[in-house]
């Protein structure tokens, strides 16, 4: 035991420590299973990924105590990726004791850095008399074989032929009956060396259902390192593999007669090498007997989920339902039973049936739908019975059943409102084909529910459906052009009144002037000077389009002045504005030469206060 | 008695064949609608698929919102779709429903429920302008402009709808098998691999013609020769 746990150390030594070190390191340990009993042997893999750092120190992987073991096989990896480094050591420990042991972390060196794997509880149940026994199965596996021989004093393990050689590999050596394993046959070939060309005969496996399902990409191939040489492993062939029965099965050897080649770019040198695998016993479980549900038939093994639907809730009482189950098991479908539903309330018919596998990583899926066409026997609320099925489940190690839930059908009778007439009710109803009539040509019997036809039907011919063009066009025309017509007509009103006000202003002195000329013609001074403020007033309110009146007249004469009207003009126009005011308040003064005169400036006035403003517009 | 009480006294005493021969000559003479709903209910119950298919979508080209003839159709073409499954053999076996061909989305709205989707939009963006337009309150002019842009995506998106369907969909030439199973050839002739097996009412675009051979485009896209026995083409002539 010492000796082989040294052996670790060395071996440990030896693999991690390539010439090339790591800047990222990570340390993960595993076993396949917890529980184990003193026959039985646990599967531990220690994965390293490192990014690969050539310039950096060693890196070295000490293993913990494992004397409560004994180390039966052992087995290096190690793959390449852009830049990293994958190496897995996996190891076949037997447990030489009962009771709860530990495997203490693993110790990875690198970088200068201490990384630790997990510790690991292993539960070891039974006799310790019995650990005596060999290998689980009596196994010549590839692991076996790299061991059994430890032939050199360093411990390093050595493949059985340097060149090339064959042997199985299972992920489970210890499987139920029923209960999926992964078996592949791998060619071992030295990397300096070239298969040219292989032949297989068939491969006898007796004692097996394997199950075929297609594979997405290319076969598995790596690279691995076996006493010191580099090996490429490819799978030659893979299968699903269900044990059809208890005890020992064996995976045969396998002959192939390869023809081996070095890989010079010449061809080189051609030789003939018949190898054969050693054959790989399989030690079955029978399925346990505790906890067997009383249903339980065949081998309905992995875990199972169904569930149920029908095509409908409500239906009359001459029509019937389809009812369609689907189960999935993590196994084979064809180990799948058959569902029977047992009712008072149905007369069930032969049902249609449908199996397929699918593959969920490695594991195959099995699927099978199943339909019944269930007739009622009276109407009411009726019930279609849970549909139940019994596995059992290798990973949990226990039975189970999976069951639908009942599902509630309306059955309406002949006088209710879920009632049809057979095919000779034609109308509104719907008819329905006679019960459990068939379509022709193996057609399904699924009832057939068609609305009736339109009697009398007109004779004049259709035409095909009119997607009304012109509508569409109308449609499409007419809103943008109501929206269009809207906007142009705000706009030549818009226009309509810039255009008056621009007329109003060019006839504001023509306006000003006959009636300058019709106050100085009038009899009254006293009544004229009033209404001369007010005419002159407008003129330049219209002419300047500004507001005046209200305002000072000092402000009158800047905003005259601001407008455009030179400072002469503007002051004129307020000296006469104020000239006329004071003439309205002193009546007893004024004359009609006064008036006159007035008049005859502010008729100047205006036509010098039109030329500015027109030359202000411009 | 005329010829329509005659095929459907047919169909009320159960001989649906009959019935079918009598609505066919009619739909000859006088195809509308009604009739060729007639004609596929007949054959359906007769237990034909394919021609069951052909006449409920004959009868939906020439009045698409007739109710009767979508709801007879889709039970007809489950029920084809289940014969199918059962007849699949090491073919791979294309079923009716999924055969627009890529026209899923166009004919997903009956014409009239586009058409009117789109007169609301288009109408309801130019108002939603006008009322933007004259609104003076700023907070109100900004929901009719979002509200407008809305309106003209949705008037270009069923409108983009309206006129792919005329163009895409009424103007491409269809047929549909009416045989209980046909083969998808390599070439124009039996000696040609076939490729995939067609099941009753499955529609197929029809590209060319080669002797007793229609070129057709599949409803998964591909290309091939079918025996223009086994099918039907849909038209209005």
């Amino acid at each position: 035991m010492r000796l082989l746990a040294s052996l670790l150390i060395c071996l440990g030594s030896f693999w991690f420590s390539p010439p090339n070190a790591y800047a990222k390191a990570t340390i993960s340990a595993s076993v396949d299973r917890e529980t184990v009993g003193l026959e039985g042997v646990i599967r531990l893999r220690v994965s390293v990924q490192t990014d690969q750092d050539d310039g950096s120190e060693q890196a070295t992987l000490t293993p913990p105590d494992l004397s409560d073991f004994e180390v039966i096989q052992q087995l290096q990896q190690r793959s390449y990726g852009l830049g990293a480094t994958a190496q897995t050591l996996s190891l076949t420990l037997r447990p030489v004791r009962a009771g709860e042991l530990k495997i203490g972390p693993f110790v990875l060196k690198a970088d200068g850095k201490k990384l630790r794997s997990q510790t690991i509880a292993i539960r070891v149940t039974g006799d310790a008399t019995q650990s005596s026994t060999g290998t689980p199965t009596g196994t010549p596996s590839l692991d076996e074989v790299l061991t059994s021989p430890p032939a050199e004093s360093s411990g390093k393990a050595t493949a059985p032929d340097r060149q090339a050689f064959l042997a199985w590999e299972v992920d489970d050596a210890e499987p139920y009956v029923g209960e999926q394993i992964n078996a592949a046959l791998y060619l071992y070939v030295n990397r300096s060396i070239a298969v040219q060309q292989h032949d297989f005969g068939s491969i006898n496996l007796e004692g097996f259902w394997s199950e075929t399902v297609k594979r997405q990409g290319p076969g598995r191939s790596e690279v691995v390192y076996i006493g010191g040489d580099a090996f490429t492993k490819n799978a030659v062939t893979e299968y699903r593999l269900f044990p059809l029965r208890a005890g020992e099965a064996r995976l045969p050897a396998v002959k192939v007669d390869l023809v081996l080649g070095d890989r010079s770019v010449f061809g080189g040198r051609r030789q003939k090498a018949p190898r054969e695998s050693p054959p790989l016993p399989v030690l079955i479980r029978p399925l346990p007997n505790a906890g067997r549900p009383a249903d339980f038939v065949g081998t309905t093994v992995g875990l199972v989920t169904v569930s149920a639907k029908v095509d409908r809730t409500s239906i009359s009482a001459t029509e019937g339902v389809v009812v369609t189950l689907a189960a999935q098991i993590d196994g084979l479908a064809s180990n799948l039973p058959d569902p029977v539903i047992t009712s008072s309330d149905w007369r069930v018919l032969p049902s249609d049936d449908e199996t397929h596998s699918t593959l969920r990583g490695e594991a195959v899926v099995g699927y099978r739908q199943r339909r019944w066409l269930l007739k009622p026997v009276r109407a009411g609320r009726l019930t279609v019975p849970p549909i139940g099925i019994s596995y059992f489940d290798p990973k949990a190690g226990r039975y189970g059943t999976a069951q639908t839930p009942s599902l509630s059908i309306f059955v309406a009778d002949q006088g209710g409102s879920n009632a049809a007439g057979g095919p000779n009710a034609i109308g509104s109803t719907r008819p329905i084909l006679a019960s459990g009539a068939s379509l022709a040509n193996g057609q399904p019997s699924a009832p057939l529910a068609l609305r009736g036809i339109v009697r009398d039907a007109s004779t004049e011919p259709g035409s095909r459906s009119v997607r009304r063009p012109y509508l569409r066009l109308a449609i499409v025309l007419v809103a943008p052009l109501v929206f269009f017509g809207f906007v142009l007509r705000d706009r030549l009103r818009l226009r309509r009144q810039a255009q008056s006000g621009t007329r109003r202003r060019q006839q504001a002195a023509q306006v000003a002037l006959s009636g300058l000329v019709a106050l100085g013609a009038s009899g009254d001074p006293r009544s004229a000077f009033a209404e001369l403020a007010r005419v002159f007033m407008e003129f330049l309110e219209v002419r300047l389009a500004a507001t005046l009146r209200g305002a000072t007249h000092e402000k009158v004469g800047q905003k005259l002045r601001e407008l455009g009207l030179d400072e002469d003009l503007s002051r004129a126009i307020v000296a006469e504005l104020e000239n006329a005011e004071f003439a309205r308040f002193t009546p007893q003064d004024v004359r009609r030469e006064v008036l006159e005169a007035t008049v005859l400036r502010l008729r100047g006035l205006v036509t010098r206060a039109d030329q500015a403003a027109a030359r202000a517009a411009t | 008695m005329s010829e329509v009480s005659i095929a459907d006294e047919a169909f009320s005493a159960g001989n649906f064949k009959e019935a079918a021969s009598a609505y066919r000559a009619l739909c000859l003479t006088a195809p509308n609608a009604d009739l060729f709903f007639n004609l596929g209910t007949a054959e359906a119950h007769a237990g034909r698929l394919g021609p069951a298919v052909w006449a409920f979508e004959q009868a939906l080209i020439r009045e698409p919102e007739h109710d009767d003839a979508a709801v007879n159709l889709e039970a007809v073409r489950t029920l084809a779709v289940e014969a199918g499954l059962g007849r699949a053999g090491g073919l791979r076996t294309l079923l009716p429903g999924d055969d627009d061909a890529g026209t899923g989305l166009l004919t997903a709205l009956t014409p009239t429920t586009t058409d009117v989707a789109f007169a609301v939009s288009w109408v309801g963006l130019f108002v939603l302008l006008a009322l933007q337009r004259t609104t003076k309150e700023a907070t109100r002019s900004t929901a009719f402009g979002l509200l407008a842009v809305l309106a003209a995506l949705s008037s270009f998106g069923f409108g983009g709808l309206s006129v792919g369907r005329t163009f895409v969909v009424d103007r491409t030439d269809y047929a549909l098998v009416i045989a209980d199973r046909s083969r998808a050839l390599l070439g124009p002739g039996e000696q040609y691999q076939a490729t995939a097996q067609l099941t009753a009412g499955v529609k197929v675009r029809v590209r060319g013609r080669d002797g007793g051979f229609l070129h057709v485009t599949l409803p998964d896209g591909g290309t091939a020769w079918a025996a223009s026995s086994d099918l039907a083409m849909l038209t209005t002539d």
